[in-house]
């Protein structure tokens, strides 16, 4: 197997609570990553997934060096990007795009001054090859060379998810994380947002990381699919494995509560409903974390906390992987 | 005779910069107890259509025109203010989207949930309170004697959105008018919510008006689709119909381009262009501006209407009721 160009060695993001006016006491933590290791491969999606609050933004963030980790380390072609002497320059080949497009763009810099300001900041190009280059990204995501003169007010929101893309793209990254690219959009300008991540990962080789609450979208562009509840990874494998034929008890229940756009299929089907919202990350539960929701806890949970093993041809951290009904 | 008549309800918005016509000829019915979805992209006036029903819209800039909308014999569209305070929050009530700004961060959840039933019933304060705490344990929260006293910013966004629904239900409305009750909640949330409204159906009876631009949503909920683009409804059919066999090429490409319908990796297909500017007048069918269909003769002459292509299944798309299509 070849080296993966992203990895993630044991990642924590832990926060301070502080309380007290004057005097700041440190009066707890949340760990919104706790211990999450993934790796990912030239040319891979990989989709990440779970509720409001599981950690999944905060870990995208921590990948970015967005947010300091806490522990652990993220590696980029064999640079480790959380030791002291990381460099913007070694975080270059790793880019973002944001969910909000009408947040992540300057309102004042035309989207032609926004796609060259990368390229001046890092001397990618001489000054006079900028605007060629610029042109050739505003190609890439099919926003005309025309309309480059125009600020960001004056695009929909799909092409500024566009312009957000190529703007990404302007310091030829060999990884972009996106977090939610496509839930402020929608469906026929997702459709066009999907498409175009497929093509630009295919024709330009980029690796990336997608995170969604959508499992049918995360599914549709995914390779593989991490699965994340309070700050930990409970099932990675393949998208088709993880969503067709989820093990994890958590998995089973985020797949069984998508509605499906089959009205005869929605009649039929079984739903498992959660009870409750997740718990508080401030006050995570004993054991394995999700064992209040699960109906399928034993003692064992209370107290034990399971971790990613290989089951079924994927992994799933679950003490009852293989005792639970098929 | 239906619980709801609506008959080519028109709502425009006047503004300096033109009249953006937002509804544009909305006609439907709704039977007791059946539940209508209400499907389109953001700007279609699924919303507009609904606010419009109560008059919640602020007027000037609103304008509400129409033949009529008739509900239980009571045109919505010209009744008094006395009238239309007498039916909302008692006879239709409505859930709003957003449940983290609808709710009053002033008030406990106790005096926001009696409030309708001290306006519309003779009830003493404590038998009111009796009702919300059951009203609140019948959505599904925790320990609801010790919540029912606590303020909004205690609660999360599901049971905010539970306390909302509490609220729109605790009068036994007749109808529901539900906008978009889930969208900003998590799946697992949102498969509470659904079925807690489906229950909550079947004892009362009711009728439900569910707004959502999630087809999923609506296939699990329910009985009937209207779907709208630019004002219009453009095809109306039973939900299984309306997946089986849409008709309507605006209905086909909303079903083409989400990737649960389709195989994995291929590539969705989009539509060309954006929606239509409503302050400018449209000759001929909206859609035909990203129809992979239109011809010349689409973009000419009067807006297509809603017709029956089968019983039970209206759109309104000229060339597919020609057989064109």
């Amino acid at each position: 197997m070849p080296a993966p160009i992203l990895e993630l060695r044991d990642v924590q993001t832990h926060f301070p609570v502080e309380s007290g006016l004057l005097f700041k006491r440190r009066t707890g933590t949340v760990k919104a990553v706790d211990g999450v290791s993934l790796t990912l491969a030239q040319g891979e999606v990989l989709g990440l997934v779970g509720e409001s609050g599981c950690g999944k933004s905060t870990l995208a963030r921590t990948i970015m060096g967005l947010l300091p980790a806490t522990g652990g380390s993220v590696w980029l072609e064999g640079k480790n990007l959380t030791a002291e002497a990381a460099t913007g320059e070694a975080r270059r080949a790793l880019q973002m795009v944001f969910q909000d497009p009408f947040a992540s763009l300057n309102p004042r810099l035309s989207v032609g001054e926004a796609l060259a300001e990368p390229l001046r900041v890092h001397r990618l190009r001489p000054a006079a090859d900028i605007p060629a280059r610029v042109a050739e990204l505003g190609a890439l995501v099919g926003i005309p060379a025309r309309s480059l003169g125009k600020y960001p007010h004056e695009f929909s929101g799909g092409q500024r998810q566009r312009i957000a893309i190529a703007r990404a793209l302007a310091l030829e990254p060999r990884v972009i994380v996106a977090d939610e690219p496509v839930s402020a959009l929608d469906v026929s300008i997702q459709a066009q947002i999907l498409n175009l991540l497929a093509k630009l990962v295919r024709d330009l080789g980029l690796s990336l990381v997608f995170i969604a609450h959508d499992l049918s979208v995360v599914k549709h562009l995914s390779d593989r699919v991490a699965v994340m509840y309070l700050g930990r990874i409970v099932e990675l494998g393949s998208a088709c494995d993880v969503i067709e034929r989820p093990q994890h008890p958590y998995t089973r229940a985020l797949v069984s509560a998508v509605p499906r756009p089959d009205p005869e299929g929605e009649r039929a089907r079984r739903r498992i409903v959660l009870a409750g919202d997740p718990p508080s990350p401030l006050d995570p539960p004993a054991g394995c974390p999700f064992h209040p929701r699960c109906a399928h806890a034993v003692e064992a949970c209370r107290t034990r906390v399971p971790s990613l093993a290989p089951f079924a041809g994927r992994e799933v951290s679950c003490l009852r992987t293989g005792e639970l009904p098929a | 005779m239906p619980l709801l008549e609506v008959s080519d309800l028109r709502t425009s918005f006047h503004s300096r910069g033109g009249v953006f016509r937002a509804v544009d000829g909305v006609s439907f019915t709704l039977e007791r107890g059946e539940t209508l979805g209400l499907v389109g992209e953001s700007g279609s006036g699924k919303s507009v259509t609904c606010a419009s029903l109560l008059r919640l819209l602020p007027s000037p800039p609103a304008r509400i025109e129409g033949s009529y909308a008739r509900f239980d014999g009571l045109d919505l569209l010209r009744a008094t203010d006395a009238e239309l305070r007498a039916v909302r929050g008692k006879r239709i009530g409505m859930i709003f989207q957003d449940p983290m700004t609808s709710l009053n961060p002033y008030l406990r959840i106790s005096e926001q949930l009696i409030e309708p039933l001290l306006i519309h019933e003779k009830i003493s304060r404590r038998d009111a309170l009796a009702r919300a705490l059951a009203m609140l344990e019948a959505v599904g929260i925790n320990d609801a004697a010790r919540r029912l006293h606590a303020y909004p910013h205690e609660f999360s966004g599901g049971m905010r959105q539970r306390v909302m629904i509490a609220m729109a239900l605790i009068a036994r409305p007749e109808l529901l008018i539900a906008d978009e009750p889930t969208t900003a909640l998590d799946v697992t949330v949102q498969a509470q919510i659904l079925e807690l409204i489906k229950k909550l159906q079947r004892e009362l009876g009711m009728a439900v008006i569910f707004i959502s631009h999630d087809l999923g949503v609506v296939s699990g909920l329910c009985d009937r689709v209207l779907v709208m683009y630019a004002g219009r409804i453009v095809e109306s059919a039973g939900v299984d119909t309306l997946f089986r066999a849409p008709r309507h090429p605006y209905t086909r490409a909303l079903q083409r381009s989400i990737p649960a319908l389709q195989a994995k990796g291929v590539e969705l297909y989009t539509l060309a262009g954006l929606p239509p500017d409503l302050s400018k007048s449209i000759p001929g069918c909206a859609f035909a501006e990203r129809c992979e269909f239109a011809i010349e003769a689409c973009r000419a002459g009067a807006p297509p209407l809603l017709a029956e292509c089968a019983p039970g299944h209206a759109h309104a798309c000229r060339r597919a009721h020609a057989g064109e299509i």
